[in-house]
Order: structure tokens, then sequence, then C-alpha cells
């Protein structure tokens, strides 16, 4: 079950929302001075239709949660028959030739073929479809899962987002907002595939720590 | 029980990487493998290099690649997404 049937009435990590702005700060170079003539930057907002919470549940409060936005599944994923299959996969470890493309496959060495199951796209984790989200053409297939990248993590400030004890007395519009609640199994593999992305060490630390 | 003589002399040298009589000194010493080998580093307590004090061929049974693997499969290249 990917998502629960019966979800709370506050918002828990890994939610899908609606309703909230996220925005882009682009600059062309580090904002060392503010009396540089140069200064240039670029600031976009965005309205997604969906976003998911990234703040671990225990954090949520304090009027401001991290989200991603849900976006579309890219269509290069499907030229794996694994993930074509099912694009959940890409949110649980596998092995190596489960991982890679059929054409690339080719190119590895036995031994390489041989490795051990670990996440591959470790910036990514699939939604799957819901009633909730809109169809979209991939590839020559019509799907409503979606996407989340964790490079695109947002705060947003509301004085409405509150600890969970005060929400369920004070609710309103921020449980309107929520959509979707995740199954206590797939807010784990969220949980572990996030925590994996940010604890991965560098090879040359590694080398160090030992 | 006696040791077995291969330990002592020439054989025991043999078993040693180059330049493995260096002295002891207020550094730590890290093993960093690079192909085939072995390689001994120095660092200070802030972790500058200081210096190669011993090159060994690696006998581990495990591959260069596999020594260095890292812990997730590198196919991000293989889904970048095409020109429309």
């Amino acid at each position: 079950m990917f998502y629960e049937t019966k979800p709370e009435k506050v918002l828990r990590f890994g939610d899908v929302i609606k309703g909230y702005a996220t925005t882009d700060f682009a600059i062309n170079e580090p904002v060392l001075s503010l009396k540089n003539e140069s200064l240039n930057y670029k600031i976009n907002i965005e309205m997604p239709d969906y976003c998911v919470i990234l703040t671990p549940c225990c954090e949520i409060g304090n009027s401001m949660i991290s989200v991603s936005p849900l976006t579309q599944i890219k269509s290069v994923f499907l030229k794996n028959p694994y993930f074509a299959e099912d694009l959940l996969r890409i949110n649980r470890e596998m092995t190596p030739e489960q991982a890679y493309p059929p054409e690339n496959l080719e190119k590895l060495s036995p031994e390489e073929k041989e490795g051990k199951r670990q996440y591959a796209l470790v910036d990514c984790f699939v939604y799957k479809e819901n009633e909730f989200f809109d169809e979209y053409p991939l590839r020559n297939k019509d799907i409503r899962d979606y996407m989340i990248n964790f490079k695109y993590i947002y705060k947003i400030k509301c004085p409405l987002i509150k600890r969970p004890e005060e929400t369920l007395t004070e609710g309103g519009l921020i449980i309107n907002s929520k959509v979707l609640q995740l199954s206590v199994q797939t807010r784990k593999e969220l949980r572990d595939k996030l925590a994996y992305y940010y604890g991965r060490t560098p090879k040359e630390d590694a080398i160090i720590l030992g | 029980m006696d040791l077995p003589t291969k330990d002592y002399g020439y054989d025991k040298e043999n078993l040693q990487g180059t330049g493995g009589c260096d002295k002891p000194g207020d550094y730590k010493t890290i093993l960093y493998p690079f192909d085939k080998y072995q390689i001994k580093i120095n660092l200070s307590s802030t972790n500058e290099f200081l210096g190669i004090s011993e090159v060994n061929i690696n006998k581990d049974f495990l591959s260069y690649k596999q020594k260095i693997s890292q812990g997730f499969h590198d196919v991000d290249k293989f889904y970048k997404e095409e020109d429309k």
C-alpha cells in the first residue's frame, strides 16, 4: 500500500500538499558585497500543483516546513524495462543489472554485474499514480506517476504551520491543504533514500576516515 | 615453538613495501588504494599531506573498482533528458 487509506489530520513527512508556492533564487556570482554594481539576480516564483513535505515529522511546526514540488517523470527512465514495468522500483535498492539501461549493461565487466543491491538515481523518489494527479503522456504511455528531486527543496514559512498537537485543535486551512499521506512503509522508503542521499561519504573523506 | 625462519631476515624484508623503514613521528598514516598498489600516506593532525612512506602491492582479492565502490549505482549519465 503506497498511500495511507485513513490519513491523519496533521502534516507528516512525505505528505502530498497543495496551495504552496516555491521560489527559485538565481545569481551569477556570490553576493559578497551589496556595493557591487554588477549585482544581478533573478527570483522565480512558481505554484506547483502539488508539493511533498520533506521536514521530518517531529520537526514540523514553528511556522515553517521544507517542501519539494511533484514533477513529471523523466521520459528517459522508461528506456530501462525494469523501471518501465514499475516506476516505484526507483525508490528501492536494486542490482546493477536492474539499474543500467540494457544498452549500457553490456559494457559492464562480469564482476561489476555481480555487484550488490544499491540505490540508483539517488536524488529521485517516485510517487505512485493517484486520482488526484493529472495524466500526461510519456513515451507513448499515459501515466499519473510523479516524482520529487531531492536537489529541489524549498523552505516555506506560514504561521498556520504548527506542532501536531496544536494543529488538531486549530486545523482548518492547513489540514485542507493535505491531499495524500504515505503509508508507514512508503514513508520509511522515502526517509531511507533521503537519508542515504545526504549521508554519502565522499571517497576522499572515506579514505581518511578509514 | 620457534618461529619459522622465513619470518626473519630476507623474507621478512621482501614482504615489506618499498620505503618501509620510516621512523615513527607526530603524524598519522592512511592507506590509499591506487590501481594495483597500496600507498601509505602520512598526514598531519590537520590532514595536511606530509609525504609517502611506503608503496605496496595490493594483494586484496577485491579489485580496485570494488574497493572504491561509491555505494550506489552511478547511472545518472545514462538517464540524461533527451533534447526535444
